[in-house]
């Protein structure tokens, strides 16, 4: 399948737009390659988030980050949540589209929270539908984001990286890998992290996710890392993401703080920090 | 004269005063500079998006017991006309 | 079990705090996760609490956080989020708060959320420009007598017999509450004309016209009504108030 229009983001580093920086961001052209935002907080129909964003758009590169859409639900899509979505895309004309290998709402109730999935022969085909019906509502590839987990389902019959292979080959989407879920997860899980990304199909992948996370334990005492985006990207999530770069081309990439949100220069800091990564990256500099 | 032209009257009265006087929303564009920078609080602008929460580190209260819960903030600085934090009267005061 | 069924039986342990973590989930080190199963419900609770609070602020302190989250938690089980909008949730928190028992110390709570919800519908309402004098003064008397107008899409009215618009204020960033509060009533006009939302309070004749107007009922009939339920109603003054707040955005054919 072609799409008239895939992810084109710059491969660069960027940022998620928090209101809060919108004067701070105005005072210069800031080193960033692109901005992200959540397509939920950008609903309503008017008023300044949409006076910022518009703002925002006539200097940057812009991704639509969907949080809401239930896409690993096994339930039909949300027909009037696509049609938001679509007007959205429609009114700004993003880059990138991307949302998640999760599920948000079941039985038209809505749980807030990117929640987990069985990996079967069953949710793939309804996860590959779903892809399908989106990318055909908006005109375009869509990317999906490999979700951060706490626990597994008995029932799962394939590994997580096969089910994302294979959800991008028959829908044709592309994926977003986020290496702090990566790392989440396979901590959660007690697996290697490297393993994950040795099997994950990096030639799909046309976004990388960043972020910090909260540390606590379960009851046995074993780490249970929570994917809190309230803090900085720890020194194994940059090293994570040195290797992949090391396999990959540099890639638009994106540091999530979303709570405990930092001053601008803060922030601009991480993803200087990505920028440099990519640019001493040897393949970056044969690119 | 009918009621409604004396109406139509007073209003055109009203509002030829009232165009002297006012000041147009047409200062929209110094609103603008002013606001366009400000994220309201309350206006849940920052409207949490799912599994942006880091609710997952806090301890949430599952206590079920909300009829015991007591209204415990500024509603007990705020003096009602009994001199208590809360109107136990139910009548609104007019 | 279908994936479906797998999936209801999930969201129905979220929701359900007290139902047993399902049997089909699992970690590498225990049967029973019940921790890692926990972080979902905290996610989705206390996310779902947070969105709740981050709309209705004055209502949070003015009863505390302790307080607003047994409410929120109460108020979700009966109208849980039907959208991913959450911007729009809550809509149903004022008349929930009405009834809600352990709230009944504060009559004045369910207007304050009202001028809440009111508020964060005008930040968020369609950029519309408001009528302006010029599209009025050209009129004749009769033609003023007989005009409707249309409302701004962030025009709301609050109506109360509390000084909800006082409260409010005093709530703002940087201000502290205190015990100087005049208690009288007060109906609040709200607007957002440009990218500022505006509350006006109104006296009770402007508010009764303000309200006639936008149920539709021409100039004419709602200064009828504004005039006959308060006699010291102000009709240059309402237009004015009315002019500068971008209440209205054109007339109604």
């Amino acid at each position: 399948m072609t799409f008239s229009s895939t992810s084109n983001l710059p491969r660069k580093a960027g940022l998620g737009f928090k209101p809060q920086h919108f004067d701070a961001i105005l005072q210069q052209r800031q080193p960033v390659g692109f901005f992200e935002i959540h397509a939920e907080n950008y609903m309503g129909a008017g008023g300044p988030p949409h006076a910022r964003l518009s703002r925002l758009r006539e200097d940057y590169a812009l991704s639509i980050h969907g949080v809401g859409l239930s896409i690993g639900s096994m339930q039909p899509l949300d027909e009037a949540h696509l049609e938001r979505l679509a007007m959205l895309c429609d009114r700004y004309q993003p880059e990138s589209f991307s949302e998640h290998l999760a599920w948000s709402s079941h039985d038209g109730t809505y749980l807030n929270d990117l929640l987990p999935l069985p990996y079967t022969e069953e949710t793939l085909g309804r996860v590959v539908e779903h892809v399908d019906r989106v990318q055909t509502r908006l005109g375009r590839q869509m990317l999906l984001e490999n979700p951060a987990t706490y626990l597994i389902f008995r029932d799962s019959t394939r590994s997580e990286t096969d089910f994302l292979r294979e959800v991008a080959r028959r829908s044709g989407c592309g994926l977003l890998l986020d290496i702090n879920n990566v790392f989440v997860s396979a901590t959660n899980h007690n697996t290697d992290p490297a393993d994950y990304l040795q099997t994950f199909p990096l030639e799909q992948v046309s976004e990388i996710h960043l972020g910090g996370h909260h540390c606590t334990a379960d009851e046995e005492g074993a780490p249970l890392l929570i994917d809190s985006h309230d803090a900085a990207v720890i020194d194994p999530v940059w090293a994570l993401y040195e290797r992949v770069l090391r396999q990959t081309s540099p890639l638009p990439t994106l540091i999530e703080w979303d709570n405990n949100v930092p001053a601008w220069d803060v922030l601009l800091n991480e993803a200087e920090t990505a920028q440099a990564l990519m640019d001493a990256c040897p393949r970056a500099a044969a690119a | 004269m009918t009621n409604k032209t004396l109406v139509g009257l007073a209003l055109a009265g009203s509002l030829a005063s009232a165009i002297g006087a006012a000041a147009t929303p047409a200062a929209a564009e110094d609103a603008k500079e002013k606001c366009y920078g400000i994220a309201l609080k309350g206006q849940n602008d920052c409207a949490a998006g799912a599994g942006t929460t880091c609710a997952g580190t806090s301890k949430v209260d599952y206590q079920k017991n909300a009829w015991k819960l007591v209204p415990a903030g500024t509603c007990e600085t705020i003096k009602t006309p009994d001199g208590h934090g809360s109107l136990t009267q139910g009548p609104a005061p007019v | 079990m279908t994936a479906e069924e797998t999936l209801a039986c999930f969201a129905q342990a979220i929701r359900n705090v007290e139902a047993p973590i399902p049997a089909f989930v699992s970690s590498w080190n225990t049967e029973q996760p019940a921790r890692r199963f926990g972080v979902y419900r905290d996610n989705v609770l206390q996310g779902l609490i947070d969105a709740l609070a981050a709309r209705y602020p004055v209502t949070e302190r003015l009863v505390g956080a302790q307080f607003f989250g047994g409410m929120a938690r109460a108020f979700l089980e009966v109208h849980p989020p039907r959208s991913p909008v959450l911007l729009e949730w809550g809509e149903d928190l004022a008349e929930f708060a009405a009834v809600f028992p352990p709230a009944s110390v504060l009559p004045y709570l369910p207007d304050v959320i009202r001028l809440e919800t009111a508020k964060t519908r005008a930040y968020h309402a369609e950029d519309v420009a408001p009528i302006g004098a010029v599209d009025l003064e050209a009129l004749s008397p009769g033609q003023l007598a007989d005009l409707r107008l249309v409302a701004h899409p962030s025009l709301g009215l609050v109506r109360s017999a509390y000084p909800i618009a006082s409260i409010v204020e005093m709530h703002e960033e940087g201000k502290e509450p205190d015990a100087a509060l005049v208690w009288m009533p007060e109906s609040v006009l709200v607007t957002r004309p440009a990218l500022r939302v505006e509350l006006r309070r109104l006296p009770a004749g402007a508010a009764v016209f303000v309200q006639r107007l936008a149920e539709g009922g021409t100039l004419g009939e709602a200064f009828v009504s504004a005039t006959a339920s308060d006699a010291s109603f102000d009709a240059a003054w309402t237009m004015r108030i009315l002019l500068e707040s971008g209440a209205f955005t054109g007339r109604k054919d």
